[in-house]
């Protein structure tokens, strides 16, 4: 999909042009957006509100949080399957800090960061050094982080969080929910990161082509730890976010979520073998995926649908790319 | 329980309960679901309590996770070279496990359907003789919540009502879903009624409550088909600023009971699951040593659980929640 010999744009023209060609937004992920936004507007009179649209944030935040650090593994050429499991385990071990060890409340918080950073870290280790593919060693992962936070639990959920702690999921600052800020503010701060860091810049570098950029003295390896870890630390957050949300630390939670995260990213234009994502496109690929199941759940359609329209939305996002590319070459 | 959660946690687990010695204990091989789900830790916590009591010996095997099905099959081969008198069933489908039941039928193995889980018509069509189902049929579930909602609501029987089925596909959830239904129709012909898949998922449940919301700000009831979905309900709605919309879930776990002790949760319909497992081998051991004829349908009782109740324990079942 990519060209005969992608490295050979970097070298002519250099980094700064490479990356204007790989962290451009594609447009068809607006259009698709665009038309969906018509078309529950003009069916439902409850669509076009801000409070509903505040509401489609939040709901969008979770798989929002999870596919912005999908985007940086997809766009390294990786893989992330274990972000749902993590986000679980993430979330029962801030909600054992706050609510069984008597701790104060706000060192839930870098509990759920930490936990699912450490949990990210562990994959980049094995990834960079241990040679194993991501789709494996994620894979694990996934499983992993599930058996642990059902062991800690006894597959109970971690129920009865401090009020303080519920605030940052079901707070309302300005009308504007607290984890609705939290997916913003993490969009925005992580765009920055890809687009005018070095890292950023990097993520793409070794998505497009390993070994031209490890010709180049980009640190692979170190990189791809620190891709994973942040893939972790966003899983950590959604984690922290959706605990407080429901009031309870719940180790089934984020189920497939992974395949959420993934599908909202493609939605939104990242290359599913690399060297080529936005933030913006995931944000956008995540929103589609929220205004669908709100649209559909305000005409209270069953849900088979919304798995079908779904469905049909991926496959017809990245069609419309290779259209759009044909049609320019 | 943690013990068996450790070994279940990284994969099938088979524990053998307490063994009294004897040539001719009655053995009860359990197939059962993921410990990974209280219901199912407090079905084998019955199980164990009832076996050791009566000096019968149970062996419970478990799987992963709720979709494990053929982990489920290969328990249940695994389990008849036991040569167990009885097979206590908490089947993943109607289906897996019919190959597995029909040989066990044609051994002269009796046959305990917990919870509903097997289809009777689909399971006699292929040979498999159940000997009685325990449990609460969804549809009665639904009808004891749509007539603790009726009552809640007395003086205003308009709606809107908030109706969460669980996985779509899922008979459990949709059985709930439409007892609830059909009898709140037949109370209040004219109540205004939505139904959604809430998936099982806490944070979905509490999304769709939200979007219901913009549709039907004077949502009036919410009833969840199991306990996760109605927390999930229960947070959002607490978090859109209303506290006076009833919430009923289904279960009683140990969460749902906390919540509704802290006045979040309306109410929940008890499953007791401990006494489902606990009246299993009770009533199997009855048939074996005293010859009973049993019924087919052995009803183990729910009841609506609301603070009230919790606080003065005014209703004996609380005593089986786990």
């Amino acid at each position: 999909m990519t060209d005969a010999n992608p490295a050979a744009p970097m070298r002519a023209q250099g980094l700064a042009a490479f990356m204007r060609e790989k962290s451009a937004l594609r447009l068809e992920s607006l259009i698709v957006l665009a038309l969906l936004v018509a078309v529950m507007s003009y069916a439902s009179p409850y669509f076009l509100t801000l409070a509903n649209i505040f509401n489609i944030v939040l709901a969008t935040s979770t798989i929002g949080i999870l596919a912005i650090g999908a985007t940086f593994v997809i766009g390294s050429a990786g893989i992330d399957l274990s972000v749902g499991s993590i986000m679980a385990f993430a979330g029962v071990v801030g909600a054992m800090v706050a609510a069984h060890l008597g701790l104060p409340w706000w060192l839930a918080v870098p509990a759920c960061l930490a936990a699912g950073a450490f949990a990210g870290w562990i994959n980049g280790l094995i990834v960079a050094y241990g040679g194993v593919p991501a789709f494996v060693v994620t894979l694990g992962m996934m499983g992993v982080a599930r058996g642990v936070a059902l062991l800690i639990t006894d597959g109970q959920a971690v129920y009865g969080l401090p009020e303080a702690l519920i605030w940052l999921g079901q707070g309302r600052p300005f009308g504007i929910p607290v984890p609705a800020i939290g997916f913003i503010v993490t969009a925005i701060i992580l765009h920055f990161v890809l687009t005018h860091t070095r890292f950023g810049r990097h993520t793409l570098v070794i998505g497009d082509n390993e070994h031209g950029a490890m010709a180049m003295g980009v640190p692979v390896r170190s990189l791809r730890i620190k891709i994973y870890a942040l893939s972790g630390l966003t899983a950590g957050l959604a984690g922290l976010f959706t605990m407080a949300r429901v009031n309870a630390g719940d180790p089934t939670a984020g189920m497939n979520f992974e395949l959420a995260a993934i599908t909202a990213s493609i939605i939104g234009g990242t290359h599913l073998f690399g060297g080529r994502a936005t933030i913006l496109g995931t944000v956008i690929g995540a929103l589609i995926m929220g205004v669908l199941q709100n649209g559909l759940n305000l005409l209270a359609i069953p849900s088979f649908w919304q798995q079908i329209s779904i469905g049909i939305v991926l496959v017809a996002a990245v069609w419309l790319d290779q259209l759009a590319k044909r049609g320019v070459e | 329980m943690k013990n068996h959660l450790t070994i279940a946690a990284l994969g099938a687990a088979v524990i053998v309960a307490p063994v009294t010695a004897g040539a001719e204990t009655l053995l009860y091989g359990a197939i059962l679901k993921t410990p990974a789900n209280p219901h199912w830790n407090a079905m084998t916590q019955g199980i164990e309590d009832a076996a050791e009591e009566l000096g019968v010996e149970a062996v419970v095997s478990t799987v992963a996770n709720e979709g494990a099905a053929e982990q489920q099959l290969n328990n249940c081969e695994t389990m008849l070279l036991r040569e167990p008198d009885a097979l206590i069933v908490g089947a993943i489908n109607s289906n897996i496990l019919l190959p597995c039941l029909k040989r066990a039928s044609d051994q002269g193995i009796a046959i305990v359907d917990l919870d509903y889980n097997l289809d009777r018509t689909i399971a006699e069509d292929a040979g498999v003789t159940v000997t009685f189902t325990a449990g609460n049929d969804g549809e009665s579930t639904g009808a004891v919540g749509a007539d603790f909602v009726a009552e809640q609501l007395v003086d205003d029987l308009s709606g809107p009502v908030l109706v969460l089925e669980g996985l779509p596909g899922n008979p459990v959830g949709a059985a709930r879903g439409k007892g609830f239904r059909d009898r709140m129709a037949e109370i209040a012909p004219d109540i205004g009624m939505t139904t959604l898949n809430g998936d099982w998922d806490r944070g979905k449940s509490a999304n769709i409550t939200n979007d219901t919301l913009q549709r039907n700000p004077d949502l009036k009831a919410v009833f969840a088909a199991n306990d996760t979905m109605a927390l999930g309900a229960t947070e959002a709605l607490l978090a859109a600023g209303l506290d006076n919309v009833i919430v009923v879930g289904v279960d009683g776990t140990s969460d749902a009971i906390q919540s509704i002790k802290s006045g979040r949760l309306t109410a929940t319909v008890g499953q007791f699951p401990y006494l489902v497992g606990k009246r299993s081998v009770e009533l199997l051991t009855e048939k074996f040593q005293d010859h009973t004829e049993l019924d087919s349908y052995q009803s183990t009782g729910q009841s609506v659980i609301t603070q009230s109740i919790l606080e003065d324990g005014s209703d004996e079942m609380i005593q089986y929640l786990r």
